[in-house]
């Protein structure tokens, strides 16, 4: 989990920023109470966390909170979801969504 | 022996025929968009892995064991909260006194309908055409089951539980709704007919996992499924009353990446009318892939 130190030390609108907010979201879905972002690598594999399609659809969701913070009109989609083959891929679609 | 394998083929072909669409990134697609398990019903929602068994010296005219659904996911660009796929599966046992030899092709769905803040709530269903070999009966069937997600807490739902510093995990996975079934056609008189089924079911794993982490890889897990259904609407002449399927077993992960490939022992009881599997009760030690 962020903690107010960390927040305050990163700028919202900073790539870094986001890079933690997406492995966060990951993490809780992957079903972490206590998620430490900095554990996840951005090579991770998204096969290696096993989601099932309960945790896919959970994860567009909290993808989306993320990117409409910044661009309420942007989504993630279920075709973007084929392309999500690492972490850092999914870093990069809210980047992109998030029009940073 | 050759209807197995045309069969086989034909699950095969109907994946690449959907997948030649995507040549194009076609690893990454591959990964996230098609799913080979052991089944693809809406029930098996813990995804056994795909079983492929033969035995040596044959006794029997045939002896071997079938277990092998493919999905491939169906994209969306209107909706994040529907996931569907189109699904082929193929099931067949001679190893055990009670044979099982079905054919299904359908489409399955997972629905995120209600948030009510403390979890999230799913439909999960599906529409199935079957075949039965064993007395040629033709059926259309759909079953309908409603179940809940919860992540982020102690007890989370249809998502993993981490405990002991992250080296222990299990997980909880509850469905009730019910199951419909139209008999169109059957070599057996009095089979035709329709069948309601009030079904629920739990699913259970607990694992120990690898120290380096996240996503932790699994070392060892114990599983336990349970469903049971009832036939409290059945106009066809072959009552079923309260029928019961456990499927409980260990498996121990030996590769992980590009397929799980795992070593495990299960012990099955019951049967599965919409599937085609009679009461059995039986012993199985099996290599395993998910992929």
């Amino acid at each position: 989990m962020l903690s107010k130190q960390e927040l305050s030390n990163t700028s919202s609108l900073s790539p870094d920023y986001i890079s933690q907010q997406v492995k966060q979201a990951i993490l809780i879905v992957y079903g972490l109470d206590h998620p430490v972002p900095d554990s996840l690598a951005d090579s991770a594999l998204m096969s290696g966390f096993g989601f099932n399609d309960y945790q896919w659809i959970e994860l567009a969701f909290s993808l989306t909170k993320i990117i409409r913070n910044y661009n309420p009109d942007q989504s993630v989609t279920a075709p973007d979801l084929e392309n999500l083959v690492t972490v850092r891929d999914c870093i990069d679609l809210v980047i992109q969504k998030s029009g940073i | 022996m050759k209807r197995l394998w045309g069969i086989l083929c034909i699950m095969v072909c109907c994946t690449g025929e959907l997948s030649a669409q995507k040549a194009a990134g076609f690893k990454g697609w591959f990964i996230n968009n098609v799913k080979i398990a052991n089944s693809m019903r809406t029930l098996d929602l813990s995804e056994q892995p795909a079983q492929l068994q033969l035995t040596f010296p044959r006794y029997q005219a045939h002896s071997y064991l079938v277990n092998m659904g493919i999905a491939v996911i169906l994209n969306n660009n209107t909706t994040l909260n529907y996931i569907s796929d189109l699904n082929v599966e193929y099931h067949r046992n001679t190893l055990t006194d009670a044979e099982q030899n079905n054919f299904s092709a359908g489409y399955g769905f997972k629905w995120r309908f209600a948030n009510a803040g403390a979890a999230d709530y799913f439909m999960a269903g599906d529409l199935q055409y079957l075949y039965n070999e064993l007395n040629a009966t033709n059926s259309l069937g759909g079953t309908f089951l409603l179940t809940l997600f919860r992540d982020g807490k102690r007890l989370n739902w249809n998502t993993n539980n981490f405990r002991l510093n992250n080296r222990l995990l299990f997980n909880l996975a509850p469905f009730a709704g019910f199951q419909m079934q139209e008999i169109l056609k059957s070599r057996q008189n009095g089979m035709a007919g329709f069948i309601l089924r009030p079904e629920f079911s739990i699913n259970t794993s607990l694992a120990f996992c690898k120290k380096a982490g996240p996503p932790y890889d699994k070392l060892l897990a114990i599983f336990c499924n349970y469903t049971g259904r009832d036939d409290a609407i059945n106009t066809t002449s072959f009552k079923e009353h309260y029928t019961q399927l456990l499927h409980t077993g260990i498996n121990y992960y030996l590769a992980y990446s590009p397929f799980e490939v795992s070593i495990g022992a299960s012990f099955n009881d019951g049967s599965d009318p919409l599937n085609g599997r009679t009461q059995q009760q039986y012993w199985q030690v099996s290599v395993n892939f998910l992929k």
